[in-house]
């Protein structure tokens, strides 16, 4: 089936004569988008195996900065990958403007492919930014939206790599400065696109050229990764004037994700009579003073880093009794699977640990040298390597071997 | 190359289809809100964003080719960051307060201010690299290219 012609082109249509855009210029900004694309892909799903790792699969605990690394990195792409989104959409915006806008089907399926694909990232790239800013304005769970978004985007993204490859392989052996002019007009009536000319002449500078184009947007977006970094990297705080989260705001130098107010634990976790319930084929409890106790319980120290979903993270010293060693005097062992519940009613109240995780955690009692605050989870939270900052139950009131 | 479009398109098919049917577990109020917010992007993209930076560009054909280069390449070095401050200093007046305890040292920063220092200092650069320019076009003789202005 065939659609109508360049011909019936409307009267008043825009034209883009820019020598600036270029397939190659495109194809240089879409490798580096691509490639940013694969990172956030593979980061996002090694963070969403922090809910549901698999039994035969544990979390390993170390190295301790595993997820802090991931997180920090996905986030940081994440966010670097907005600006170069819209930079890119920027370069083929002629392409909006083919008349007709699709001589064949297939033309036409391959234009609805790229609205799935640049709708799907841009949709993704907010709502992942909204999280990290904590605005949900949008009517999902953030969590589960994004994850089945993710594979929407990859998808869309190979198959455009697929339909573009040809173009791609011309940009990237092009020389900027004589590749060809990308413009409204399709490949087949433009005489300087790269399918019907060989390298064309270098067009009249008006002024920024392409080079300077793809230098101006590396400048930029590497200003914003560098001031943002200091959520993540601690060496680079002090220049980290686009950081969401300060750590030295936080209540012992580490910031908050949800407080004691908005889980509506405060009364329950200030209660004098707290008891720590330990359910196991030997259960036991232990009472509120008996949680520093050095007597009573294995009391450890440990420098661990606590590392949130949203990309910030922190390094700390935590103290208070291991988690192994009430699981063992519970009756179990370290090759149990240990549930954790908090006073908090809903939301991640409820975790589950095994494995090295198991092993290398803490059940802290002191944050920084001091009693831990009630906003990071007084009277006992858990600490352990390598672990999203939300299944480091806070408040705890139970703990179950099963 | 035909190898590799084929592997692809297959593999970049199959992730899409994967996608699209965990998408589809969710009842039809969330596909219809997800299915405005997708049109919504590209709208405010393509019939938002896109033409006004044409009608920057379309402005900045008055000035002189020379300094233009430098106008342009410091417009789109601050665009970045114009982009990640701007919803970090308006979410707080957005959002609940109620989601914004000083406890959680979220967005707790001048970003306005910051914002200001870092194009300061990008248009710093430009000026510095539009004088060195415009010296050395002066002592190699060069006129500055680009087309009449006028």
């Amino acid at each position: 089936m065939r659609l109508p012609s360049a011909a019936t082109r409307p009267r008043r249509w825009p034209h883009f004569d820019s020598p600036v855009r270029s397939t190659a210029l495109t194809a240089r900004l879409g490798a580096a988008l691509g490639i940013a694309i694969v990172v956030l892909f593979v980061t996002g799903l090694l963070s969403h195996y922090q809910y549901q790792p698999w039994r035969w699969l544990p979390e390993p605990a170390s190295p301790v900065w595993g997820y802090r690394v991931t997180q920090g990195v996905h986030v940081l792409t994440g966010t670097a990958c907005i600006p170069l989104t819209m930079i890119k959409l920027w370069s083929v915006y002629p392409n909006l403007f083919r008349w007709p806008p699709a001589r064949t089907v297939r033309k036409a399926l391959e234009r609805l492919s790229i609205f799935v694909l640049v709708a799907a990232t841009l949709v993704q790239l907010a709502t992942g930014f909204m999280n990290v800013l904590n605005w949900y304005a949008f009517p999902w769970f953030f969590t589960k939206m994004h994850y089945r978004l993710a594979w929407v985007v990859i998808g869309a993204v190979l198959l455009h790599v697929a339909v573009k490859l040809p173009d791609i392989a011309y940009g990237l052996r092009a020389r900027l400065r004589t590749a060809d002019v990308l413009t409204e007009v399709p490949w087949e009536d433009n005489p300087d696109a790269h399918s019907n000319a060989g390298e064309v002449e270098p067009p009249t500078p008006e002024a920024i050229g392409r080079r300077g184009v793809l230098a101006a947007a590396s400048v930029g977006i590497g200003v914003v990764v560098l001031t943002a970094a200091g959520q993540t990297v601690t060496a680079l705080e002090p220049i980290g004037l686009l950081a969401t989260r300060r750590y030295p705001d936080g209540p012992q130098r580490v910031p908050v994700n949800r407080t004691a107010e908005q889980a509506d634990v405060r009364a329950l976790a200030t209660d004098p009579d707290w008891t720590l319930r330990v359910d196991g084929p030997r259960p036991f409890t232990v009472p509120l003073d008996a949680l520093e106790d050095a007597g009573q319980l294995r009391i450890s120290e440990a420098r661990l880093p606590i590392a949130c979903v949203e990309g910030w993270s922190v390094g700390a010293l935590w103290r208070g009794p291991t988690l192994l060693d009430l699981v063992l005097r519970a009756g179990g062992a370290a090759s149990s699977t240990v549930r954790l519940h908090s006073l908090e009613k809903v939301g991640y109240n409820v975790s589950e640990i095994f494995g090295p995780q198991l092993s290398a955690a803490l059940l802290a009692t002191h944050l920084n040298g001091a009693r831990l605050d009630l906003d990071h989870g007084y009277p006992l939270r858990l600490i352990s390597p390598n672990r999203a900052g939300v299944l480091n139950t806070k408040w705890l009131s139970r703990i179950e071997v099963l | 190359m035909r190898l590799a479009r084929i592997t692809s398109a297959v593999i970049g098919i199959a992730l899409l289809v994967w996608g699209v049917r965990l998408l589809l577990n969710y009842p039809w109020p969330v596909l219809i809100s997800l299915g405005t917010w997708l049109v919504a992007a590209v709208l405010i993209q393509d019939g938002l964003l896109s033409p006004l930076v044409l009608l920057i560009a379309a402005g900045l054909r008055r000035l002189p080719a020379r300094p233009r280069r430098f106008v342009q390449f410091g417009l789109v070095a601050a665009f970045p960051a114009v982009v990640i401050t701007v919803p970090m200093a308006l979410v707080p007046h957005l959002a609940d307060p109620r989601d914004f305890p000083r406890v959680k040292a979220l967005l707790v920063q001048p970003y306005p201010w910051h914002l200001v220092l870092i194009i300061g200092l990008l248009a710093l650069g430009c000026l510095v690299g539009w004088a060195v320019r415009v010296a050395r076009d002066r002592s190699t003789g060069r006129e500055p290219v680009g087309p009449p202005t006028s």
